[in-house]
């Protein structure tokens, strides 16, 4: 989909001022809702994800932009609350054929964004999958302190 | 004979370009893999939203169509089993709608022409509306119910929609 050129620097503008450093919002639209993921883990899941997996969870992405957060759960679904320096976070989940991007929803200079703090892109065992999960409840933590 | 060309036809996981890493894939081959993908997540979230929409579950759509609700639950996964025309047809059939099937550029030029009759009417002077009011019934109109004007000047035609007051559309003289 095109960006908006009149909203498009707006959000860039936004992500460098509001979101942890390494961390950027994924070609936003300038609605509702947005989408934060950093550099290494967007660059892996454009190039080393199968296409149909990519291209479903895109998909997912683009009307998650204009919808927000309503869809079947084998789309997106509640990946459970992650506990840690006294807060708690909701984590979610966007899927699509084995892969999962996980992360949480934050409001970030008035923009409502979902950050992608860890994945899944292989097909793994209950437990390493578990442990993905608890690395990006970590990492969303992190995140939630630095938002503040 | 049969067994053979089944084989020739099936593709394999190795060969299946949606199988393939995205920059394995050149950009013909990656847009082909996500037309399909995003159709068919798009048909699920329609699908969710109708159910959504009238409170009813997997298993309440199930009922309805005759299926397990495991079944159900295929059309969701993500490689859609058992989410074909037909079952798609029948789906909004017992949710009460009609399947459609249209395009982006379709709906564009719907919404395009929408806009030109909202402008086309946001332009007219007060008195043409005040003119307006008292349109009569054309004779021989060729959709029942439509009235229609011949007019002068840059305006040639208004057509109103005899169910919604809020909509008329224009032609303009050539």
């Amino acid at each position: 989909m095109p960006l908006k050129e009149d909203v498009k620097p707006k959000a860039i503008l936004l992500s460098r001022d509001a979101l942890p450093d390494g961390y950027s919002l994924r070609e936003p639209t300038g609605g509702r809702y947005e989408i934060a993921a950093g550099d290494g883990l967007w660059k892996e899941f454009k190039d080393d994800v199968n296409a149909e997996a990519r291209t479903r969870i895109e998909t997912t992405m683009e009307e998650y932009r204009s919808r927000g957060p309503r869809f079947p759960p084998s789309l997106f679904e509640f990946e459970g609350h992650h506990e840690g320096q006294g807060l708690k976070v909701r984590m979610e989940a966007f899927k699509g054929w084995g892969v999962r991007l996980y992360g949480f929803c934050a409001t970030v200079a008035g923009l409502s964004t979902f950050i992608v703090t860890g994945s899944d892109f292989k097909k793994k065992t209950v437990k390493a999958k578990a442990r993905a999960l608890r690395a990006a409840g970590a990492e969303a933590v992190r995140i939630r302190k630095l938002l503040g | 004979m049969n067994k053979i060309v089944r084989k020739e036809n099936q593709v394999s996981k190795s060969n299946d370009p949606g199988k393939q890493p995205s920059s394995q894939l050149g950009t013909e081959e990656y847009a082909l893999v996500a037309a399909q993908e995003a159709f068919i997540v798009r048909s699920q979230i329609l699908i969710y939203d109708l159910l959504s929409d009238r409170g009813m579950t997997h298993a309440d759509l199930a009922t309805r169509l005759g299926v397990s609700e495991a079944r159900v639950s295929q059309m969701f996964g993500d490689a859609a089993k058992n989410l074909t025309m037909r079952t798609i047809a029948k789906i909004m059939h017992v949710l009460g709608e009609t399947a459609v099937l249209t395009t982006r550029s379709a709906e564009g030029a719907a919404l395009a022409n929408a806009r030109t009759a909202e402008i086309a009417a946001a332009e007219m002077p007060v008195e043409f509306w005040q003119e307006m009011k008292v349109v009569p019934l054309r004779q021989g109109a060729r959709k029942a119910g439509t009235r229609g004007l011949r007019l002068p000047d840059d305006l040639s035609t208004i057509r109103f929609d005899a169910d919604n007051d809020d909509y008329a559309d224009f032609e303009m003289a050539a």
